[in-house]
């Protein structure tokens, strides 16, 4: 009786949790897992994408992903482009940041331009950024202005250079999230923090360094992680500037995924490009998971 | 704020006073002079929307001698007026706005619900299920429309803007569910305990004690569900068909064809799809900012 | 631990799909009803097409009786439109009719059984002798007709006669390096010869394809095209060897790779380059520009071969297995092809005989004569495989930039285009 009591005590917060997560858990089930479990199983075909017959290949798309000389120019691009746009947008993210909340007029209107681009539809900013990046466009004539001609390039037509331009947009797009939550989190801390710092004799730099890093820390972890999972879906904007070209040289999992699923009948080998880009993503995302577990 | 607070204590000496208002001057001149560097710095930054907006705003043919960043010649509205015409923006202002209007409320809601279960009542399997939020902001869209069309056909939601509702509620779900776990979190358990005290009920809980303390959260959510859901392309390109269904990003592709050698059209159009979206985006943004203060994110 | 994440992470996935399968699961039917009068047609209309295609599906419902719905996905090219068909096919939603390029582009939906063999229908209503036959062979599949070509583009070289007069050129080159020289010439006047955009790959392809005619010549060429024999052989070296030339010497803009090849037209309509390598549908630009017809020329590119030939593609109209009316869908093919129904589509591309020309587009009227006088071969993209031309694409991107040898190339082509028998 009174063990069946306890029973029910523990149960029904249980099940009101479970009602409140309800309707989203279902709606996220149905339209993103149940697609995602599909995936899965298609990544073991060689299905074309049309025809109704589903031949299971085993491994075979995965072992063949192995050898694809476009994934691995992809694997380089994505690495590149986590290493760049991940620091370069935190690090601007936090200049900016600790800037905009330094003594100066005008606040909210510089911090709206700052922010502005994290609200453009990426096919917008590309579209843009691939006028600015033309042999005769803004980025060249800028370069001439400033006395740097020799510097003038025709970036996105240069494999070499294509990738690393793409970058540039990718950062303006990017620092403004970063931006807000570093601005968020130093308006947080107490003033009085520095005051006697201050009057114990602490410099700039130490004060930065013991009082403004150590209090991001919250944000830190959340910048990080979602710059990181956001490289795993590069996509729009490689899309929109070069197609993945010249040639293959800025294709990452993303794009390469995209061809193959949506454009060469490979429907099949796209989908196990998708499931490796899921899978490492994931991987990436455990720390963070585990962190926020913890608190719970 | 604090860049204005000059501090000015009453009852000192003169001699004290006048290095006081020294020092004000001081900050005042180091205020300037940061707030031009920041001008500079802010207009670098624009440069890029600048340059579209003196492209949309001049004339075809002052485009072609002149490129894009020079200041135009003369004003004209006609790139705005054709490339109005020519994109249906005025149906697809509807379509996008009604779209937006009822999955942002819908989708912020069972969001904070799914949240609130996560952060603050004992649900089961927390960190399977915050695992799997997680993987879900990697999921390329691109697998998942085979499955999502089939879905939705058999329930005849294709080419229906309804048909969207249930993807976009979907795809909105990882992030925003992340950003409102850390937030309740915060929320301190001895607030939720007392109105549990008092008899609440968890509804009753959730609707009157926490998410009024979540409102600036709620909003910043809100907000950039508003852009995600406005800016959608890939989904809506795969359910829609009819004309008179097509949202923002569908009447911009639909007129990029008919624009390919008219950039100043174009600067229009991609000025016109903006549009609205930054006006929401102007006016709410000091919610953004205090929405991710209030002891979201302090470590 | 990680390990215990998985796990548990694995257990939830499992449980919150079965939810997912049980919600796909409920309901499934669908699908235009048999036998009712009406039908719904797929295509990639611009918004002032649509109103044209539309007056023609008016005009056919008054007089047939069949209603028709237009649906368009203008502005995305081959890039996104097929993608989107073959999603309504999947899904189980294909629209009756839909327009397609011809060659690899339809070749899935032929193999797939999603498209109606037209045969019949070709023979009930004598479509052979109202169209061009060039174009029914680019839709004719193992000898089978599958489409109702409507569309036939060839590409050309279009050029300013005032550049080609401040340079010196005569006219236009009859031999290949009579077409050098006028490129040098050209340069040496301080202008562009070339206009091109290579940021999605086919544009230059249309250069290596011109020069490929030329070195190999249209046998050996087709045989190429259609994986007969090898890649990696001389006449392909040859070909890839005037591509780096004319990228070198800049005849080719600086940084070709990079530009985006639908600002051409505009280019050249505004007198950046001397000349670009595109198909008619240039000349509407050009009017839309209000360039009188004596400001430009165009020509076939010379390959110096006897059996002078040009690329080209064809577009039409299919009909979907899945239509449940393929009669009533034949019927309104039938009445698109027709003279009258040409004509309100303006269409300058027809391959239907005894439609006039449009009137002020002078250079149309020029191709479409040499559509029916000359031989075409389907352009490169057009006849190798998505995968093949995708990795010719990235060949011809180091070609161009100097980062492979002409050589080398062939040899990667010859990887890239297996031989088949």
């Amino acid at each position: 009786m009174s063990h069946g009591r306890r029973k029910a005590r523990n149960l029904r917060p249980m099940a009101t949790s479970l009602a409140f997560a309800a309707p989203a858990l279902l709606v996220y089930a149905a339209f993103l897992v149940y697609p995602a479990i599909y995936s899965i199983r298609l990544s073991f075909t060689s299905w074309d994408g049309l025809s109704p017959v589903k031949q299971f290949v085993g491994f075979g798309n995965y072992s063949k992903l192995l050898h694809d000389p476009v994934v691995h120019t992809a694997v380089r691009n994505n690495l590149i482009w986590a290493f760049v746009t991940v620091i370069v947008p935190i690090a601007l993210g936090l200049g900016l940041a600790i800037a905009v909340n330094s003594r100066i007029y005008l606040r909210p209107l510089i911090r709206t331009i700052f922010y502005t681009p994290a609200v453009l539809p990426l096919v917008g900013v590309g579209t843009i950024w691939g006028w600015l990046f033309e042999p005769t466009g803004i980025v060249n004539d800028l370069l001439g202005h400033i006395g740097l001609g020799a510097l003038q390039h025709a970036w996105l037509g240069d494999s070499t250079t294509a990738i690393w331009a793409i970058t540039v947009p990718a950062c303006w797009v990017r620092a403004g999230f970063p931006m807000l939550l570093y601005l968020a989190a130093l308006q947080g801390i107490p003033n009085d923090y520095y005051e006697s710092a201050r009057i114990d004799g602490a410099s700039r730099w130490q004060q930065f360094r013991y009082i403004t890093l150590p209090s991001l820390k919250g944000a830190h972890a959340i910048v990080f992680a979602l710059a990181l999972i956001d490289t795993a879906r590069v996509f729009d904007l490689v899309i929109a500037m070069t197609n993945g070209g010249p040639g293959n040289s800025t294709q990452v999992m993303g794009t390469w995924m995209y061809f193959n699923v949506f454009q060469s009948y490979n429907a099949g080998y796209g989908t196990a490009i998708a499931v490796v880009i899921t899978i490492v993503a994931a991987i990436v995302g455990i720390p963070y998971v585990r962190s926020q577990a913890k608190e719970l | 704020m604090t860049a204005t607070i000059v501090a000015a204590a009453p009852d000192v000496s003169p001699e004290d006073s006048s290095r006081q208002a020294a020092r004000g001057r001081r900050m005042r001149r180091r205020a300037f002079a940061g707030t031009i560097v920041m001008l500079v710095l802010a207009l670098l930054w624009a440069m890029p929307l600048l340059a579209l907006v003196l492209t949309g705003v001049k004339s075809v043919s002052d485009f072609d001698a002149h490129g894009a960043l020079s200041f135009p010649q003369s004003f004209t509205l006609s790139n705005f007026r054709s490339a109005w015409g020519v994109g249906q923006f005025g149906t697809a202002f509807i379509n996008s706005g009604l779209i937006t209007a009822v999955k942002v409320p819908i989708g912020v809601l069972i969001t904070s619900l799914l949240s609130y279960a996560l952060a603050k009542l004992r649900m089961p399997f927390r960190r399977t299920i915050t695992f799997a939020l997680l993987m879900g902001l990697t999921i390329p869209i691109f697998i998942a429309v085979v499955p999502i069309f089939t879905m939705l056909r058999s329930v005849h939601l294709t080419d229906n803007l309804w048909g969207l509702l249930l993807p976009y509620l979907a795809f909105g779900i990882p992030f925003e569910v992340l950003v409102l776990t850390s937030f309740f979190r915060r929320v301190p358990q001895e607030v939720i305990e007392a109105a549990r005290i008092d008899g609440a009920s968890e509804v009753r809980v959730f609707f009157s004690v926490l998410l009024p303390l979540s409102m600036p959260a709620i909003i910043t959510v809100a907000i950039l569900d508003a852009v995600a859901t406005w800016n959608e392309l890939v989904i809506a390109l795969i359910i829609l068909n009819s004309p008179s269904h097509r949202t923002v990003p569908l009447s911009l592709l639909n007129f990029q064809g008919q624009f390919t050698t008219n950039f100043s059209g174009l600067a229009a159009g991609i000025l016109i799809a903006l549009l609205p979206i930054l006006l929401v985006y102007a006016l709410l943004q000091k919610w953004i900012v205090s929405g991710l203060t209030a002891g979201a994110l302090k470590g | 631990m990680a390990t215990t994440i998985t796990r548990r992470s694995a257990l939830g996935l499992f449980g919150a799909a079965a939810v997912g399968v049980g919600l796909a699961a409920c309901g499934s039917s669908g699908g235009s009803s048999a036998g009712s009068k009406h039908l719904n047609m797929f295509n990639y209309d611009t918004p002032d097409q649509a109103k044209l295609t539309n007056q023609v599906l008016a005009a056919f419902t008054k007089a047939d009786g069949i209603s028709v719905k237009l649906d368009t996905l203008p502005g995305s090219g081959a890039a996104i439109y097929p993608g989107k068909l073959r999603t309504e096919i999947l899904g189980g939603s294909a629209p009756d009719v839909f327009r397609c390029w011809g060659g690899t582009i339809a070749k899935p939906f032929v193999d797939t059984h999603q498209v109606v063999d037209l045969g019949p229908a070709y023979t009930k209503y004598g479509w052979v002798s109202k169209l061009a036959a060039p174009n029914i062979n680019d839709f004719t599949y193992n000898n089978i007709k599958y489409g109702l070509p409507l569309y036939a583009s060839a590409v050309g070289v279009w050029y300013s006669t005032d550049a080609y007069s401040k340079a010196g050129i005569s006219g236009p080159p009859t031999t290949f390096a009579d077409m050098e020289s006028a490129n040098a010439a050209l340069v040496k006047a301080g202008i562009q010869p070339w206009l091109a955009g290579g940021k999605f790959g086919w544009y230059v392809m249309r250069f290596f394809e011109w020069f490929l005619e030329m070195t190999a010549g249209p046998d050996e060429h087709d045989k190429l095209r259609n994986g007969q024999t090898s890649w990696n052989t001389s006449s392909v070296v040859d070909a890839f060897g005037i591509l780096q030339k004319w990228a070198q010497n800049k005849w080719l803009p600086n940084g070709v790779m990079g530009l985006d090849p639908t600002q051409v037209e505009a280019d050249f309509a505004g007198n950046k380059g001397a000349m670009a390598l595109d198909g008619q549908w240039i000349e509407q630009t050009l009017v839309a520009q209000k360039i009188p017809a004596a400001g430009y020329g165009t020509y076939i590119p010379p390959t110096d071969q006897t059996n002078l030939r040009f690329s080209g593609f064809t577009e039409g109209l299919f009909v979907t297995t899945q239509s449940k009316n393929q009669d009533n869908a034949e019927k309104l093919l039938d009445y698109i092809a027709s003279v009258p129904s040409q004509e309100t589509l303006q269409n300058a591309y027809t391959t239907v005989n005894a439609v006039p020309d449009t009137p002020g587009f002078v250079g149309t009227a020029q191709w479409k004569k040499w559509l029916s006088s000359n031989q075409h071969y389907v352009i490169q993209d057009q006849s190798l495989t998505t995968d093949q031309a995708n990795a010719y694409f990235s060949i011809q991107s180091d070609v161009v930039q100097g980062n492979q040898t002409p050589a080398s190339a062939a040899a990667a082509m010859g990887k890239a285009v297996p031989v088949s028998q």
